[in-house]
């Protein structure tokens, strides 16, 4: 079985069955996707399949087709993505489980959506965060849309 | 040499520390001198990002190298972002630029201890351990050594010795320029990690004397900056932690990758008792499965993946022996209910006026019930632990608040000295409380254990984590109490009864907790209101149900009931609940 991870394709002896967390995490060591709750419901395993979300902990890795993206190969160590730049700019983070699942989220809600409204924010992103960062979220989409907007204007 | 130079500094911190905290008892201890873990650690292979190589320990707090400045923030940053807070009040008396710190929680040790006493300041939040800790724990902090995170203590506690502790290296690297430079150190100044002399533009960086530095001994006390000196302190700083947060390169217990790891999940008794049996055939003739593990209260499934260690373990079949508490909630709110009339208080938590007289002959006396149900801390990352038992060495990587504990438990409990537990504070994806406990660090050592030389990694799938938590306890209130003429409560007389999770706490993890238990009625004994006839008692249930510290622990429940029924008092003697609280 192959699989493109953050453009590097991988060759895997695996179980069809396998949710793609456990592949991206225990066989290929890729540890920015989180494991949360196992049942597709915090979000903390966010990663992208071909630029959409999706929740990889419930995701079998012999159905997935197209490149998978995860936090750690959305940007580049010397120009990070614009939503982490400004996840960084507004601190947005606490013990920072969640925010991997968030800003993948959030990139993704912004690909599709220019200009969130807060109604769209929370609609579309429905991680969980135990620490409370919401509001710090919703201000950091609002701003990086507003950034990406500029970028492109 | 540089060892001795520093630990005789480092005595003179702890003296000040004691002096300027106003700590009158414990003189003698303060004075003994404890050992800088730091050279040790760095021998053992690095601490975070700090490089062996030309390394130098000014204090317990601080390495100087090549890389930088790297700041060991010795509390566990569960998201609190106290790593950030304590590494700025040393990099403030150093005088460094911020860029140029890096953090590390370092090695667990007594010279680290917490001083929980330093939160006994006034008003009254002071959660989780603090209202109980505050007057056991300030003797235990000191005296057995306990490095602690938790009851709000860490700012409180850091506030002087972290800066003492840049203050120090600041003066043994002004010292070391002045000889250098045949000068009165009173002539030099720093700036942004060098020291100066103005007179003759000369400058050296603090890595320049860094290997001098630790050579010295220095004879005055630290002096601090004053208030109006400071840039850092005060002042919100950017989290140490943030960018590696945002790129997925932060290092959670989860992450945390060795060569050749084995994967590990474990299942225990739900009903939190002894397993009875266990049939594992069908799983270890699973893909993956290597070694299944016997744990006191279930087993460990060690396979080549988590996910085929979590699909192993479901294919085991258990018989459990059964709950020693009640298994409905209902059921533990009657036992409570029971107990309320049976047992004796554990504690009066306020005695003002005479509320049982003036209820006997009150007319309208409002009676109300109020409970609380179990919690689960429910973090979002689910307990995990990496152990690795090589040639007689154990190390752990994992998240906890009682790393000092945990390791002489470890040791006590793997039957190795204590100098062969090696405990890696990692980042923590919340805690909330259930990072005080040891089960999990005693699990992964058991595991480490039955598999020496393999680097095995045990997580929790999510339902172990919410089954397996030491939960904040189920609670019950019975309140009394009466609205005076005037439009205020003049009678509150309140019998709350919970378990007391300071000494089931305590037993679980090797410490004492005599006395009183002050959670039970914290936010409700210490409530801001003046009544005239305000009675408040804690009692202590026989329930067994494994609880713990879990955020405001006593003031989560009481504070729900004490402040309902003020607004019921309100509503009984139609007064708006606000304005009878500001009358």
């Amino acid at each position: 079985m192959q699989l493109s991870v953050n453009q590097q394709t991988h060759t895997l002896d695996v179980e069809p069955d396998m949710p793609l967390l456990w592949v991206l995490r225990d066989e290929l060591g890729i540890t920015g996707p989180k494991f949360g709750c196992g049942i597709a419901q915090c979000g903390a395993c966010t990663v992208h399949i071909d630029g959409q979300p999706v929740r990889s902990c419930v995701l079998p890795v012999g159905s997935v087709q197209g490149e998978v993206t995860t936090i750690d190969g959305l940007g580049q160590a010397d120009r990070l993505h614009i939503v982490q730049q400004v996840w960084i700019e507004q601190q947005v983070a606490q013990c920072g489980y969640c925010q991997p699942g968030q800003i993948m989220t959030a990139v993704a809600l912004l690909s599709q959506n220019p200009a969130p409204t807060d109604a769209d924010i929370d609609a579309s992103m429905t991680n969980l965060c135990r620490c409370g960062t919401y509001p710090r979220i919703r201000a950091a989409v609002h701003q990086a849309a507003q950034k990406i907007r500029e970028v492109q204007a | 040499m540089s060892t001795l130079g520093t630990i005789t500094r480092r005595g003179l911190l702890l003296g000040s520390a004691a002096v300027a905290g106003g700590v009158a008892f414990g003189y003698y201890r303060y004075h003994q001198p404890l050992p800088n873990p730091l050279p040790l650690a760095l021998s053992e292979g690095g601490l975070g990002e700090a490089s062996v190589a030309q390394s130098y320990a000014l204090t317990p707090y601080l390495v100087i190298n090549q890389e930088g400045f790297t700041i060991i923030t010795p509390r566990t940053d569960m998201g609190q972002g106290i790593q950030t807070t304590l590494a700025a009040l040393v990099a403030e008396e150093l005088d460094v630029d911020w860029a140029d710190v890096q953090v590390a929680h370092g090695p667990p040790s007594a010279t680290y201890y917490t001083d929980i006493s330093a939160s006994a300041a006034p008003p009254y939040d002071d959660s989780l351990f603090a209202n109980t800790m505050r007057n056991v724990m300030g003797v235990a902090g000191r005296f057995m050594g306990l490095q602690v995170t938790g009851g709000s203590a860490s700012a409180r506690d850091g506030f002087i010795k972290m800066r003492l502790a840049g203050a120090a290296a600041r003066q043994a690297l002004i010292e070391a320029a002045a000889q250098r430079w045949g000068l009165p150190a009173q002539s030099l100044t720093t700036r942004a990690g060098s020291v100066e002399h103005a007179a003759s533009g000369r400058r050296l960086s603090y890595q320049e004397l860094a290997s001098d530095a630790a050579k010295l001994e220095i004879t005055s006390e630290p002096v601090l900056k004053p208030r109006s000196e400071w840039r850092y302190v005060g002042k919100t700083m950017p989290r140490k932690d943030m960018r590696s947060k945002c790129t997925g390169e932060a290092i959670y217990a989860i992450d945390v990758r060795l060569p050749d790891m084995l994967y590990a999940t474990v299942v225990s008794n739900p009903q939190r008792a002894a397993m009875q049996s266990y049939d594992a055939s069908k799983a270890k003739a699973m893909r993956g499965v290597k070694a299944i593990v016997p744990l006191a209260q279930g087993v460990a499934v060690v396979a080549d993946n988590t996910w085929r260690a979590f699909q192993a373990a479901k294919s085991i079949a258990f018989e459990w022996q059964d709950a020693a508490y009640p298994v409905s909630t209902e059921a533990m709110f009657e036992v409570m209910r029971g107990e309320l009339r049976t047992l004796k208080p554990d504690a009066v938590h306020r005695d003002v006026g005479d509320a049982s007289s003036v209820l006997a002959q009150a007319q309208n006396v409002l009676k109300v019930e109020y409970q609380a149900p179990h919690l689960a801390h429910a973090a979002l990352e689910p307990i995990a632990a990496v152990g690795h038992y090589a040639k007689g060495d154990l190390h752990i990587w994992t998240a906890n608040q009682i790393p000092t504990q945990a390791k002489k438990l470890v040791a006590e409990a793997a039957g190795l000295d204590a100098g062969k537990v090696h405990l890696h504070v990692t980042a923590v994806g919340g805690s909330f409380g259930r990072r005080t406990e040891l089960d999990y660090v005693l699990q992964i050592a058991t595991i480490a254990k039955a598999l020496p030389e393999r680097p095995v990694k045990l997580t929790w799938s999510r339902e172990e984590d919410m089954q397996q938590d030491f939960y904040r306890p189920s609670a019950l209130a019975h309140m009394q109490g009466v609205m005076g003429e005037d439009g205020r409560p003049q009678v509150i007389q309140m019998d709350i009864i919970s378990q007391s999770t300071s000494r089931s706490w305590g037993q679980r993890v090797g410490i004492p907790v005599p006395g009183p238990d002050r959670v039970l009625a914290e936010g409700a004994g210490d409530a801001p209101y003046s009544v005239p006839h305000h009675h408040v008692r804690a009692f202590a249930s026989s329930l067994e149900v494994p609880s713990g510290f879990w955020r405001a622990v006593g003031a989560s429940y009481n504070g729900f009931f004490h402040e309902c029924f003020l607004d019921e008092l309100a509503h009984a003697g139609r007064r708006d609940p606000m304005d009878m609280r500001l009358r």
